[in-house]
């Protein structure tokens, strides 16, 4: 079994200690939620059962950088992985509520290990673009990821963001790139009958 | 190896561009098989770069092979 953690618990493993959350968020995949949630409530580690709470999230709640999965630290244990988000992938996914606590989140993480600076931020939601235009579903009242940026940006950078002109047209542009082709078609459909010049006995030099 | 019918006409697609630019000759079937390819919406100009890249391909191969062959005489 696969377990993926994120929201703060990770960070407070690996960053700061002082970074506390009650709860630990998990996803496992949806065929086997009921059967995780019934290991998490035999174990009396269930919201309502203990202080310090478990909460498996439907699958795909940890909307995040697409790299995610390739720089989490995974932990085996005999019969299965935990797959633990790391940082900046936290931060990322943090950017889709950005309450005051994920700014602190933020803050903190930045003022622990330098990282991610502007660039390396700006890098990363270049990279995550499809954030941008995930929330805009029916039934979603909630400030889109691009409002939630273009607010905090300036606490944590000290300057306001164009997201259109420095993460958005950028990443698209780079997309884009591997769909753009040559108009080829138009080349074969112009194509004219022209046949290759044949030599004829003729004109084939005689000698003198 | 059995291709797909798509990507066939997009190799045939290709080479008949590379013929053509590289001597200006087009024959009167290379003209028929243009017109359909261009016409069918199957094939898209994704794919008729990758053909064209697939025959350069083969040719760089062949040729390596001919030059390796030619180091071992």
């Amino acid at each position: 079994m696969l377990i993926n953690v994120f929201g703060s618990a990770p960070l407070q493993m690996g960053i700061e200690e002082s970074l506390l959350s009650n709860d630990v968020d998990i996803a496992v995949r949806t065929e086997e939620q009921s059967r995780i949630e019934e290991v998490i409530r035999n174990a009396g580690l269930g919201r309502d059962q203990s202080e310090y709470f478990i909460q498996c999230r439907p699958e795909g709640a940890f909307r995040t950088s697409s790299r995610w999965k390739d720089r989490a630290f995974n932990y085996l244990f005999p019969n299965g992985t935990a797959r633990f988000a790391h940082p900046i992938d936290i931060l990322v996914g943090k950017l889709n509520r950005a309450d005051e606590k994920d700014v602190r989140a933020f803050e903190l993480v930045i003022s622990k290990t330098g990282h991610p600076s502007e660039e390396e931020m700006i890098g990363e939601l270049r990279g995550a673009v499809e954030l941008f235009s995930v929330a805009h579903f029916r039934g979603f009242d909630g400030p889109s990821y691009a409002e939630n940026v273009r607010r905090i940006w300036p606490r944590l950078c000290q300057r306001e963001i164009d997201l259109e002109s420095e993460i958005i047209i950028p990443a698209f542009t780079r997309i884009q790139e591997a769909y753009e082709a040559p108009p080829l078609k138009e080349e074969l459909r112009n194509l004219k009958v022209k046949l290759p010049i044949k030599v004829s006995y003729s004109d084939t030099p005689t000698a003198e | 190896m059995k291709q797909c019918s798509i990507w066939r006409k997009a190799r045939i697609g290709g080479r008949i561009i590379l013929r053509n630019r590289e001597n200006g000759a087009v024959t009167p079937r290379d003209a028929r098989l243009a017109e359909a390819i261009a016409a069918d919406p199957a094939v898209t100009d994704r794919l008729l770069d990758q053909g064209m890249a697939a025959v350069l391909g083969r040719l760089a191969e062949r040729r390596a092979l001919r030059e390796k062959g030619r180091e071992h005489v």
